[in-house]
């Protein structure tokens, strides 16, 4: 199915979820949850935390689905970002990690599931070619901190380095991926 | 509309990098609370918000799917059944009157009683808003005080030293930063803390005494100094002006 049809399937599930319609809603559920536990799990580390976090995610779905707006987020990008904010807290209120490291470079050849197809259509590979602008350290700071919810200090640890240095990172690659990304929007 | 004007000036120069923080998750404690408080109010904040997430989303092309646990749809499905009885304008008034309902609402109540503790503390408020600049102009800290979010847990001040300018924080070889506030009241100036070392550091947080809380809430502006060891021995400040600000009451400023 086109990224574009794909996208009003999913926007329209969620308009029909803002009217209490429950089918629509498993509908929501059972075309992204498998998505989206993947991405809660890259976060929590742990299966059951995942699932937590997703069922407090579809909970928050289901009460702000009137919230959405089309004009400021594609569907995905909005259920990503719940999920993603969920699994952070969790990630805070738990204080510990449950996940062993895995290394930015090693997850580049995991490729599987309708929506990888979606994201790749839909942005065309713009963030990728941008990333590969950035120095090695750079684009494993903002995988690690993005993907995995590593805290600045967990960036530190894991790539053996300081605090500052790793702030650094992550501004000058903010600064350079904004100049590259602006070009596309 | 001052305030509005000087909130506004502060996000066009910070809020692209704030969202990038946010956006990736690096952004936490009081000023996560902060630019959530921001977030709320301000379409040029939002706006970088979208577009990093928006862009960032493609990093999840390589993330594995994993089917959940068949539990997970179940504790959703009777979580947002509870919630649509609770929907305002959905329930006919009538069904509150069906016995069974009446008990199944008692029922709630004390569930609603037996889970409340498990629900997170309230996130404190942001009342006061200032960025302090250094002669040059450029914004060197900036100060957001909050207020109590429960009885007992006390205010506090965030300093945040603007590193993302690429200004270290000063580290004086031999004295102290010391925290000034300027009354709007009576143009007197106050001391409201010295700062130690640790204080001096990007996202820390001083605990205001209720002494401390009265001087930021009546402050026109903030200064920092920079001082002798321990702080100025005579109660005023020192030439040595390392920033200034006005402080910005965030419930005007948002409106």
């Amino acid at each position: 199915m086109p990224h574009a049809a794909k996208n009003t399937e999913l926007q329209t599930l969620i308009a029909l979820t803002a009217q209490g319609d429950k089918p629509a809603f498993y509908q929501l559920y059972t075309a992204c949850s498998s998505y989206l536990n993947g991405v809660a799990i890259r976060i929590v580390g742990t299966e059951d935390a995942s699932n937590d976090v997703l069922q407090d995610a579809f909970v928050q779905i289901w009460n702000n689905a009137q919230q959405y707006n089309p004009s400021l987020a594609q569907p995905l990008t909005w259920l990503t970002s719940i999920v993603r904010y969920r699994a952070l807290d969790r990630l805070a209120k738990d204080k510990r990690r449950a996940q062993t490291f895995v290394h930015a470079e090693e997850e580049a050849t995991c490729d599987n599931g309708p929506w990888a197809t979606l994201l790749k259509e839909q942005y065309k590979h713009q963030l990728h070619h941008c990333l590969s602008q950035l120095n090695d350290n750079q684009a494993s700071s903002v995988k690690m901190a993005y993907l995995q919810g590593y805290s600045r200090e967990e960036i530190a640890e894991h790539l053996g380095t300081k605090i500052n240095t790793v702030k650094s990172w992550l501004r000058r690659a903010q600064e350079k991926l904004k100049q590259c990304l602006i070009q596309y929007v | 509309m001052l305030n509005s004007i000087r909130l506004n000036q502060y996000c066009h120069k910070q809020c692209n990098a704030l969202a990038f923080e946010y956006a990736t998750g690096q952004l936490r404690g009081l000023k996560k609370t902060f630019f959530s408080l921001l977030l709320e109010h301000s379409a040029h904040a939002q706006q970088h918000v979208s577009f990093w997430q928006e862009q960032l989303i493609a990093l999840n092309a390589s993330t594995p799917e994993l089917a959940p646990q068949t539990r997970t749809w179940q504790a959703i499905a009777h979580s947002t059944q509870q919630a649509r009885t609770l929907r305002p304008g959905q329930v006919s008034p009538k069904y509150w009157l069906a016995p069974a309902a009446t008990g199944a609402l008692a029922a709630s109540i004390i569930m609603a009683l037996i889970l409340l503790p498990l629900t997170p503390a309230p996130a404190p408020k942001a009342d006061y808003f200032a960025v302090l600049s250094d002669a040059q102009g450029g914004a060197l800290v900036t100060a957001t005080s909050f207020g109590e979010s429960k009885p007992g847990q006390g205010n506090h001040l965030l300093i945040d030293w603007q590193t993302l300018a690429d200004t270290s924080p000063p580290q004086p070889a031999e004295g102290n930063l010391q925290l000034w506030a300027k009354s709007k009241r009576d143009q007197q100036v106050r001391s409201i803390a010295v700062l130690d070392r640790t204080q001096m550091q990007e996202d820390s947080t001083l605990v205001l005494s209720p002494a401390q809380w009265r001087l930021v809430t009546d402050a026109h502006s903030l200064i920092i100094t920079l001082e002798e060891a321990g702080g100025s021995a005579i109660g005023e400040p020192s030439e040595r002006i390392l920033a200034r600000g006005p402080c910005i009451r965030l419930k005007e400023a948002l409106l």
